[in-house]
Parts: structure tokens; sequence; C-alpha cells
């Protein structure tokens, strides 16, 4: 397994599409997996994304195989399977909210949810992140490698090829950005 | 917006953000003619000033959990995780079960599939925080927990094994089982219950209901632990109706009075087991609920069993002959109400039986597992709460082997009376590890020291005038304390110990030994090494040739010795003494590998490791770390160690990369194991920074490692001399890749000086301090100054085989290089790059350095030839650091090239690892304690 994935991170790093489409795959089952396991099995029960991340990584590639570049890489591809996991799951939860289940009554309070962080923000933010995609994929991809996937700025600026600075300022832009799409949309 | 109106916006927005905010205004009218531009510019600024903490702390868990519902029933056919539900087979207060079978139609294996119908967010978080210990609970006699999950209305459901059998009671009834037979089966739910007991689960519901007996004859214990998660002890209407769910029988009366409930409360509930398998009638036959209930249950006492098997009509009348007496006893012993006074363990229950069954008298058998259960807080010191529970082992085996041999000339009046007392006070302590017990503390560690320190003083009052029990009692805090880390009061003890003993015993009487033992391993610990190794040797003077505990004795004395040898620095001797230990333990133990063996066998490889013989290190891997793996669970913080040990391998031979990767899951491995102020996930820590250093990320690195010594600062005695020193030297190393010399110095000066406290001046760690310390006066522009320091410091360790030879003669090779002394940088270099060779490790950073000092040589001193050579071998070492993509790979290429005269980059392959293999051993190390705990099934 260690290695196919690593030929996969290269090949998509060298521009195959297929291999970038089934890496997103296998990446996107890993990390549901892990985090699955870490709701479940944790003393706190915190799911610590950047730790997933690095477990996925540690999991699917062999380590000692992989240039600086392609790990960046799969930490890009990984920071938007978190980005799809977490969006999905708002999505349903906003479903079972709005009745979606058959004969179960709406109990709890969704709205205290925390970190402020509803789905129904969620969402707008998925909303707003895509807008800020057609814009400048470069900043929405900062986004999804910091928020949803938690990689440090030096991760993130070895990634993007950039200096940390540049990568701080990057990060204020796009999130005034979308801070306002978001109020804008709520 | 278009992306170009975007590039303007936040281009001007970013140039905005470094204008105070009131200049803002009169600058963009200034740059922007544009209004609606203007406009977006002032949207941003807007936001950024409002955003707060808007998206600045990565997604965390809390939102990704389904919230939780009132569960929706459920019907066959419904799915579960890998399962499909398939008929109901029962159906309780507060959940479901039923059967199930693989969903992909693999129909053989069945399972039960247990669902909490009225789950609540605090529930569903309580049953996170066990699922783990639980699914961990292997046991012949409990019915194993395969797997947990959420269902999809966000219920907890459990996967676990099905069981087919009868309820324990209709089993002994319909087989018509005497009562030496049903106390047979009863052994096995004491086994199981002991197990979970040392996994600090306590299962709180045991009942005949709860227990099955399959057609072989084989009791299994249900629900372990299960009622622990869906106990009623947080506050709520919602859980209201889950208190019910508890059988008021069988409860203690600590439970119903919704204390803190512990193994004893399991032990209770044994006992009331026992009763009704044993009389056929329950001990209470209580009517509902009332809140007389609890104090009726306090002031009770039950009719001793075989009064009420005679009276019962569900046992023969030959029976209560046998019942009598001591069986009366025994289960009066694991019922009595105050939870101190009954058997300290379900293993001490099942002891009792056993001497009954076996026609013996019922003092329980001691197997004096005081002094060899964990006697090294070497290679991980543990949790306190496992600490706790192991001190409770301890205390209550001491206390219970006073009835031994030892004392067995007591008349049989004084023994009742001082077991009665030792009781006493074990029922004290015991109580006292309870409340102390995290489990029972919702993970709030209690200050078990001031509770010691109580029961210290305790012993002293209530056993005035039994100086052997006090002794005794003492001895077993000795080790206590120390398993709490606390050295120091294991030592105040241990005086208490010897005082005593010293009273009615020969100075070499096994029970001294063992307390000086533990008290130099002690001074071990704190790092007094003033005459311990003396103190060792003559531990072993005194145990020379004799057998039995004396020889354990002996092994651990040999052990420690390799240890502090070590510290020390006197790595040969280390070795030898730790070879000797491995022989011994292997004698005393008659096989040839336990983990204590092991420990012996890992100090052998540090060793090694320090003499700079990786060869030999490397073969030393094998001798423990597949062994490690067969003896232990793949989540045991040994194994993490053992995969840090192959990862100083890696690193120490260049691979840099996969030392990386190996020391990047040992810590997070040690983070979720340890508190981050424990010296082993500092140690985790210190190396992974350090070889991000040497990986080239040197600010990151020293920020990490200066923020760890800071961390390791505070932590006082905490941390040992040479941890704190070598923390202290990787913190030096890295600030001398970013030129900051004089933050060097203090650095080296402080791991030296640290390193001075526990060796002598003349010891390899001391001289490898002066040498580091002689190269900054290069660095100072005072080469001659270096050059006169370093002299001396060669010949020592040209004489001993020093493993840090090499690094001295480069800096040698620098200084002479500055001062123009060509030829004798030549020579230090070359005669380095030799020695690194022979060490087996050519290709470390070290080995890199080296290559590229020499390439550096002006070309008045080396040939453009030879300096191409050197700036080849540098790129292909750093292909093994780096990964042949490296910009720095890149860099030493063209060097190469430059000063070759046959023009153009060669290409460089990247040669095999010598330790390919231990390096996969670790990642597959680190992949199944990765593995869920269902891997038996996978």
């Amino acid at each position: 397994m260690g290695d196919d994935v690593t030929q996969l991170v290269e090949a998509a790093g060298a521009g195959d599409a297929e291999a970038l489409r089934r890496l997103f795959g296998v990446v996107y089952d890993e990390l549901k997996r892990i985090a699955r396991r870490q709701l479940l099995g944790g003393d706190n029960a915190t799911l610590n994304t950047t730790g997933l991340v690095h477990e996925a990584y540690l999991k699917l590639v062999n380590p000692g195989r992989l240039e600086l570049r392609d790990r960046s890489h799969f930490f890009v591809i990984a920071a938007k399977a978190m980005r799809q996991i977490v969006i999905d799951h708002a999505r349903r939860r906003l479903a079972l909210k709005r009745g979606g289940a058959e004969g179960s009554p709406v109990t709890l309070d969704d709205d205290a949810a925390l970190d402020g962080m509803t789905p129904d923000v969620l969402l707008r933010l998925d909303r707003a992140l895509d807008q800020l995609g057609g814009l400048d994929p470069r900043l929405a991809e900062l986004v999804e490698m910091r928020f949803f996937a938690g990689l440090s700025v030096e991760q993130i600026a070895e990634a993007q090829n950039l200096t940390t600075r540049t990568v701080h300022r990057d990060w204020r832009r796009a999130r005034a950005f979308l801070f306002d799409a978001v109020q804008a949309a709520g | 917006m278009h992306a170009q109106d975007w590039q303007r916006a936040s281009a001007l927005f970013e140039r905005a953000l470094d204008l105070e905010p009131a200049a803002r205004a009169a600058w963009l009218d200034t740059e922007c003619a544009d209004a609606a531009l203007r406009a977006q510019v002032e949207r941003l600024l807007a936001a950024d000033a409002a955003a707060d903490d808007f998206l600045e702390r990565p997604l965390s868990a809390s939102t990704l959990p389904d919230d939780v519902e009132r569960g929706a029933h459920v019907q066959a056919g419904a799915r579960f995780g890998a399962w499909r539900t398939l008929r109901r087979i029962g159906a309780g207060g507060m959940g479901e079960v039923w059967l199930a079978a693989r969903a992909d139609g693999a129909f053989e294996q069945q399972v039960a599939i247990k669902r909490l119908l009225y789950p609540t967010t605090e529930l569903v978080r309580r049953f996170q925080h066990e699922r783990r210990v639980l699914a961990g609970l292997q046991h012949p006699h409990i019915a194993r927990l395969f797997d947990a999950g959420l269902g999809e209305d966000g219920a907890p459901y459990f996967v676990m094994e099905y069981v087919e059998g009868e309820l324990l009671t209709s089993y002994c009834a319909l087989h018509g089982l005497d009562p030496a037979a049903r106390i047979e089966l009863f052994l096995q739910v004491c086994d199981a219950v002991q197990h979970a007991h040392r996994s600090l689960v306590v299962h709180r519901d045991l009942k005949p209901s709860n227990v099955l007996v399959t057609v072989d004859g084989v009791a299994k214990l249900l629900d372990f632990g299960i009622a622990k998660v869906i106990d009623a002890t947080a506050d709520g209407d919602a859980t209201a109706t889950l208190v019910q769910r508890m059988t008021p029988d069988y409860a203690a009366p600590e439970q119903i009075r919704g204390e803190t409930v512990t193994t004893a409360t399991d032990v209770y509930a044994l006992g009331v087991l026992l009763h009704e398998l044993l009389a056929g009638e329950r001990p209470y036959r209580l009517s509902g609920w009332h809140a007389d209930l609890a104090r009726a249950l306090a002031e009770a006492k039950p009719q001793p069993v075989s009064a009420a098997a005679a009276r019962s009509t569900g046992a023969e009348r030959a029976w209560t002959r046998r019942l009598r007496g001591d069986l009366d006893r025994i289960v009066a012993k694991a019922m009595a109400p105050e939870p101190e006074r009954r058997y300290a363990s379900a293993d001490a229950l099942a002891d009792d039986l056993r001497r009954h069954l076996d026609g013996r008298p019922i003092s329980a058998r001691g197997d004096d597992a005081a002094y060899r259960v964990r006697r090294f807080v070497g290679r991980h010191r543990g949790s306190v709460a496992a600490a706790v529970a192991i001190s409770i082992a301890l205390v209550a085996a001491t206390a219970i082997s006073l009835r031994q041999a030892h004392f067995a000339n007591e008349q049989a009046t004084r023994a009742e009376e001082k077991s009665h007392t030792a009781d006493a006070v074990k029922g004290y302590l015991l109580s006292v590890f309870a409340s102390a017990n995290p489990y029972n503390t919702d993970g709030k560690v209690v200050t078990a020291r001031d509770l010691l320190e109580g029961g210290l003083a305790q012993v002293d009052k209530k056993l005035a005038g039994q100086p052997q029990v006090q002794a005794e009692i003492y001895a077993a805090f000795v080790e206590t304390f120390m398993q709490l880390d606390n050295n120091a009061l294991g030592k105040r003890a241990g005086e208490l110990a010897l005082a005593k003993y010293h009273q009615f015993l020969p100075p070499d009487a096994i029970e001294i030994l063992k307390v000086e033992s533990n008290m130099a391993q002690a001074d071990f610990y704190q790092t007094r090494f003033d005459g311990l190794v003396e103190r060792f040797e003559a531990l072993l003077a005194r145990t020379r040739g004799r057998t039995g505990e004396f020889a354990v004795v002996r092994a651990d004395a040999l052990t420690l010795l390799g240890m502090t040898h070590f510290r020390m620095g006197h790595y040969e001797q280390s070795v030898r003494s730790s070879e000797a230990a491995v022989a011994q333990m292997r004698e005393n133990k008659g096989k040839p590998y336990d983990y204590e063996i092991g420990i012996a066998t890992y100090n052998m490889f540090l060793a090694r490791m320090a003499q700079g013989r990786y060869a030999d290190a490397s073969g030393l891997i094998d001798q423990f770390v597949p062994q490690d793996r067969e003896l232990v669970g793949p989540q045991h913080p040994g194994l993490f160690t053992d995969v840090t040990a192959i990862a100083h391998l890696l690193r120490e031979t260049g691979r840099l990369h996969e030392a990386h990767a190996l020391y990047a899951a040992a810590a997070a491995a040690r983070s979720r194991q340890f508190p981050a102020t424990h010296t082993l996930a500092i140690n985790a820590r210190v190396y992974l920074a350090d070889v991000d250093c040497q990986l080239g990320d040197f600010a990151g690195g020293e920020a990490r490692l200066a923020q760890l010594v800071e961390t390791a600062k505070a932590q006082g005695e905490e941390i040992a001399a040479t941890d704190f020193a070598r923390l202290r030297a990787a913190h030096a190393q890295c600030l001398l890749r970013l030129g900051r010399i004089e933050d060097a110095q203090r650095e080296f000066a402080s791991a030296r000086e640290l390193v001075l406290r526990v060796s002598d001046s003349d010891s390899p760690n001391v001289l490898a301090f002066d040498a580091s310390l002689a190269d900054l006066e290069r660095a100072r522009g005072k080469p001659e100054a270096t050059l006169q320091r370093l002299a001396p410091i060669l010949v020592r360790q040209r004489e001993r085989s020093d493993r840090e030879l090499p690094a001295t003669l480069l800096a040698l090779a620098r200084a002479s290089e500055t001062l123009g002394k060509f030829a004798q940088a030549r020579a230090a270099l070359e005669e380095a790059h030799a020695v690194l060779d022979r060490q087996g490790r050519p290709d470390s950073t070290l080995g890199r350095d080296i290559e590229l000092a020499a390439a550096a040589l002006p070309t008045d001193a080396i040939s453009r030839q030879v300096s191409a050579e050197h700036w080849r071998n540098a790129a292909r070492i750093g292909c093994v650091n780096f990964g042949c993509d490296d910009a720095r790979v890149q860099d030493w290429l063209r060097s190469a090239a430059r000063s070759s005269d046959a023009g153009g980059p060669n290409p460089v392959v990247a040669p095999a690892g010598p330790f390919e293999a231990q390096y996969a051993l670790a990642v597959d190390i680190l992949a199944k304690a990765d593995a869920e705990p269902a891997a038996g099934r996978k």
C-alpha cells in the first residue's frame, strides 16, 4: 500500500490527472477512517486535524521515498479531502435538522455548536471558498491547508513554494475575503 | 468580482494594513481613484477588523460527530458497520441486543450488537472515552468487544462476541452441580474480573444475567464496562431512568449511595453472586427502590450462606455442612459493607476459594509480587493511574504475605490479630489508593503523594509494637513511591524499613537486600551517582553464588550497574554489566526473553551507539525489537522506545527523512501516552527537533529546541542531567547552524556542566563538549586557541577510539584551514573520513560536513579533480540525507561540475542504506500501532 500511494503522489505531482483523482479517493477514505477511529477511541475524543492528516500520511505513503515537494503535494490533497469530508458532514447534519430523517424529532440545540462553526456556517464557508478559488486558487488552497487540515505555516510555505511571510500575508487576505463573504450570505 | 479586480483590491488591502487605521482613509484617497475599487478595499479592511479569531484555529472534531437524537428503532437487516442485523435477541431498560452477521455474506461469524436507546451527548462522550479501554479487554471469560461505533442516528452501539449459553444460575441448577463444581465455574468469573481490574475497568453490574455458560462449560462475562459508560453519575433528568437500570440486589452500598465505585464494588457483587450460587437464593430480597435502601443495606447483615442454603428449597441439606465455616467466611468477607473490609481483589477472593477446595486453611497465598512487579521504572514510567493500581496490588500482596511461612511460627491467634491489623492498614491504604485512581476522579490526578505520606504515619501509629509488619509495609512503600516517581519519599520509606528490619533480621537477609537495591535504584533516578557503582557492586558481592530471590536482586543490580556506567560514560563496562544482567536473568527466569531482559539488551544497544559501534548496535536491535513485539500489545509505550532506537540508528547513518518520520510518530505516540512535561515526551520532541535542524529547518528546529529547554528547566530535578544535557547540546548544534555563536557557547557550557554532575572531566561526553567549545573560538576569530585546546582532546579520543573523534578532527581541520595550514587540514579530514567509515556512518551529517570542508579547501591545496570528487561525495551523502532533488544537492553537483575538468554534472545514485530492514521493522510497528482494535479480524 505504501508504495502504491507513493507512486500516485509522485504521478499526481507530475501532472497525471487520473493519478490525482485516485489519490484523492484513497486519501479521502483513509482520513475518514482515521477520523472515526479518533473520535471513538481517544481520551478526549477531539479530532486533531493536523495529527489526522499526518497519520494518514504515515499510513499511506512510504515516507523515505517521497521528496519534500511530493510530501507537500500529499498534504494539499489531504486538505482538500478533509474539506470535502467536513462539508459532506455538515450537509447531512443540516438535512437532519430540517427533519430529513423520518420520525425523529429534533431535540438538541444544533445552533449551539462549538467554535461558532454550525453546519450552516460551514456550508457558507464552503461556497465562499469556491468563490475565492475562482479569484485566486492558491489562496483557497491555503485556507484548506490551514483550516481544514491544520497544517503549519511552514508546511504551507513549503507546499506553495513561498516564504512564511508571504503565507502570513496571504492568510490575512483570504480570511478577510471569507469573513466578508460568509457574513454577507447570512 | 473579477480575478484582476481581486488582485488589485487585495494588494491595496495588504498595503493598507501596514498603515495606522487613522491614516488609511487619506492614503486610500491618493491611491484609489475608482470608487468601486475603494469600496472593495474598505470591505476587506472592515472584515479584517471584525474577524476576530474566525478560522484561526484548525477545525476540531467537536463540530464533526453527529448530534445525537432519540434513537429510532432499528429493523432487522439494518447495517452497523460491517454487520447486518438478523433478529433481536434481547431488550432491556437502556438498550436492545441484536444478533448480527457480516453484511458481506460471510455467514459463519455472528455477533451480538448492543444498541443504546437513549443516548445523550454526555453519554456519547463517555462512550468515546471508554471504547478503547473496553476493546482492549481480551480474556477467555469475557465476551469480547470487537468494535463499537455511532450509528447513523448517532446512538452508540457495541459489537460483541455472541455467546450462546445459559445464565450461570440456571446452568448450575439444570446440571445439578454441587458446590465444588459451582465454585469452579465461579472461579472463571473471578479470573475475568481480575483481568479487567488490571486494566482498570470495573464492571459495576455483575449479576447472574451477565454471566452466561456455554455448552462446553465455559463462563463468559457480558457487558463489561459498558455499565460504566451509562452509569448515572452525571446529573440531569435524562439520565434518571438509567439509574433504575442498576439492579439493586447486587449493588454495593457505596454504589447505592452514589459514592465512588471501585474494584471493591465488583468484589461485593462477586460475593452476592457466590452467595446466590451456593445458597440458591439471593442474600437480600429487596423490593423496589426506596430512600431507606442504602441505610438498610449498610446495616443489614445477610444470613450466612450456609443458613440460607439450609432454608432455601434450591439446595440440598448435605451441602450446608460443607458450606458452614470457611465458605460462610469467604462470602461474608466479599460482601462486607465497607469496601476496605472486603477482599482486596477478585484474585484474593479466588485464592481463598481455591484454598478451600484444596482443603487448605484459607489464608490466602501471598505471591510476594511486591518485589517482582514492575521493578524497572527505567524505560517508561507509566501513568499515575497504572502506578496507583499497581500500588494497590503491591501493598495488598505484601500485607497478605504476612501470613506466610516467614512467620509461620506464630500462634494462630497472634496471626489472626496481626492479619486483622494489617487488614486494617491495608484497607485504609486501599481506600486511599482507590480514591486516587483517576478513573474514579474523572481523570484528575489526586496527589497520591500526600495520601501516601499520611499512610506512612498511619503505619507507625496503628502498628506500633509489630516491627515485622511495619517493616513489610515500609518495604512495600519504597516501591510504591518509586512507581509514582517520588524517589525521595521512596528512600525515606526505605530507611524506615531498614531500621525495622535490622531489629530482627541478619544483615544479608533477602528483605534487607531488596530494600537496599530499591534505594540504590532511587538514587540512580535522582542522579546521585556518588558511590553508586560501589553500592551495586557490594550488592553483587553479597548475592554471589546465591539462588532464588537473591539471584533476582543480583540481576537487578547488574542491570542498574549497566545503566549507571552508561550515564557516567563508561561504555565498555556498561555493556559488560548489561550482558551479565541478561545472562543472569535468563538463568533466573528460565526463558530467553522477557521485558526486563529486553531493557538490559536495550541498554547494551545504547552503549554501543555511544561508542560509535553502529554495526554492533544494529545487531542488538534484532535482539530486542522483534522480541518486544511478541511480548506486548501494539500500543505499548516500550515499542515506541524501540522505534526511537531504530530512528537513532538511521539518524546517525544519515537517513534523515526516515529518522524524521519515525521520530515524529514516536513523538506523537508519546504525547498521547505521557504528559507533555514527562521526560520521555520531552526527549521524543528533542530528537524530532534535532533532526528538523539537520534537515535544514534551522529556524524551526531551534525554536522548538529553545522551547523544550524552557520546558525542561521548569521540571527541575525531574529531568535527568544527561537527558537535559543532550537537549542543550542539540540546541547548541542548531544555534551554530544559525551562526549564533554566543548562544551556542552558553548551551554547550550548560550541557558540559550538567554532564560533569554525573561523570568526571575525562569522560567522553565532557571531552566532546570541550571540543565543541574549542571550535567556537575559531568562529570568534581565534583559530590558534582552537588548535591549542583541541590537542589534548585529540590525544585522549584517539587512545580510546572515542566516537566523537571525527567531529573533533573536523574542528581541527577548520581551524587549520583558517590558519592556512592546508596540509594539516587535509590530513585531519582524511583521518576523520576513515574513522567514520570504520564506525559505519560515512553518510551521516558529519560525513557530509567533512566532504564539504574538504571541497572548500583552496585550489592550491588540492587539485580541482579532487575538489570535484568531494563535491560529488557531499552530493551523494546529501541524496541519502535529503533526497536527490533537494536544492542543496543540486548546488553541490553544480559545484562539482564547475570544479571538474570533465564537463557536466555526473548522475548521482543514492545507495541503498545499510539499515533498510530495521527501518521497515519500525514502520511496521507504527502501522500496527495504528490499527483498529478489531485488528484481530483483519
